[in-house]
């Protein structure tokens, strides 16, 4: 499975494939709430306009001033669903990706302007991806898939060392009190965890150290020998399953585990180049 | 938690639930995380603020809007939220009011 990761089109496909399963569970998700942007629900496109009339930049204050039917949302995420599948397709049977890809863009775009609120990280991940992968389709050449693989890897890379960083400043992550308090949260948190903690102390500390020191230290998997890289990436994709059961969120599965392929890539090419 | 000023109900401080509880099938399919998302960067955006430097973002307009719709009936003159942190699978932790909006008129 390596050796065929070595390969950046193979790598690049496979990045596409996992990260098109991901926007297929990002709109689903969203289209579940059909409600979200209407004047009755949580994001009205009325009010979260006021987000665009009052930015500083003027390309989003003529924003506000677009007329975003949010009827059309719902729509916009069964395109979305569309263009996931067809890039899934696409990724499988060797087709052209620029279409899905270019579908993919302006359909998500569309539904993040209109929900400009909620996003997270998994989101802006996916959309690294998509536009990284529609760059590298459109400049036809051997060096822009490796090029883009590069830059996801560095992504992926940035995303885990600067959380990481974040955290190793906070002694609460080191002592489980972060991971106590967050976990006893119905937003965040599973009553069965919470009594978990309280029965064995010592497993909260366990996991915040090892949560700041993983996500800290995670760009040496680009340096450990490749049969120990698959278990370091086994270890970082138990860890975003463990994520999404006790906090709920899903979506980071899909769009780091994304991203796996073009570190793989990577560091096989680090090794061969050694 | 919101309040209404209502001729046909008492002025007292109800629990308006955002969360629901989570099955473990929320590994594949959670609908509920973007609004998790929403209600948790409000909390963030609001918390220690005064009401009238708040009100004019657009989160404080949305749960205005949300609560509003969940809470207030034909008859309700005017409403306020506020935001309480709680711990659900904490007994020990004691609430804390984070937020509190304005008196607005429905």
């Amino acid at each position: 499975m390596i050796e065929r990761l070595g390969d950046a089109h193979t790598a690049l496909r496979a990045c596409l494939f996992v990260a098109s399963l991901g926007h297929f569970v990002y709109a689903g998700q969203i289209l579940a709430n059909p409600s979200l942007a209407l004047d009755t629900g949580l994001l009205p496109w009325n009010i979260t306009r006021c987000r665009y009339r009052l930015s500083p930049v003027r390309l989003l204050r003529l924003l506000a001033r677009v007329d975003m039917p949010p009827r059309l949302l719902p729509v916009m995420l069964c395109t979305v669903l569309v263009g996931s599948v067809w890039l899934m397709a696409a990724a499988v049977f060797n087709a052209n990706l620029i279409m899905p890809l270019t579908l993919l863009l302006l359909s998500c775009a569309y539904v993040r302007i209109t929900l400009p609120y909620g996003a997270n990280a998994a989101d802006a991940m996916l959309a690294c991806i998509v536009v990284a992968a529609l760059f590298a389709e459109s400049v036809p050449s051997p060096i822009s898939e490796k090029a883009v693989l590069v830059f996801i890897c560095a992504q992926v890379i940035l995303a885990y060392s600067t959380a990481g960083l974040m955290k190793c400043s906070n002694w609460k992550w080191y002592n489980g009190s972060f991971v106590r308090e967050l976990f006893s949260t119905e937003s965040f948190g599973l009553s069965v965890v919470t009594r978990g903690f309280r029965r064995f102390p010592p497993l909260a500390p366990l996991a915040g150290t090892s949560i700041v020191v993983g996500e800290t230290l995670f760009w040496t998997v680009l340096l450990v020998p490749l049969p120990f890289l698959l278990v370091a990436l086994g270890v970082a994709f138990m860890f975003h399953w463990l994520v999404a059961a006790v906090m709920g969120l899903n979506t980071f599965v899909w769009s780091f585990l994304a991203t796996y392929p073009a570190i793989i890539f990577c560091a096989t090419a680090i090794h061969g180049s050694a | 938690m919101a309040r209404v000023f209502c001729p046909s109900e008492d002025r007292s401080w109800r629990h308006v639930p955002v969360y629901r509880g989570r099955p473990l099938s929320y590994v594949l399919w959670n609908p509920e995380a973007r609004i998790n998302k929403v209600l948790g960067d409000a909390v963030r955006t609001l918390s220690g603020r005064r009401p009238l430097d708040a009100i004019d973002n657009a989160l404080y307009l949305c749960l205005l809007s949300h609560i509003s719709n969940a809470t207030c009936c034909n008859r309700c003159e005017a409403m306020q939220f506020s935001i309480v942190s709680y711990r659900g699978y904490d007994p020990e932790y004691r609430p804390k009011v984070l937020f509190a909006s304005l008196v607005h008129r429905v």
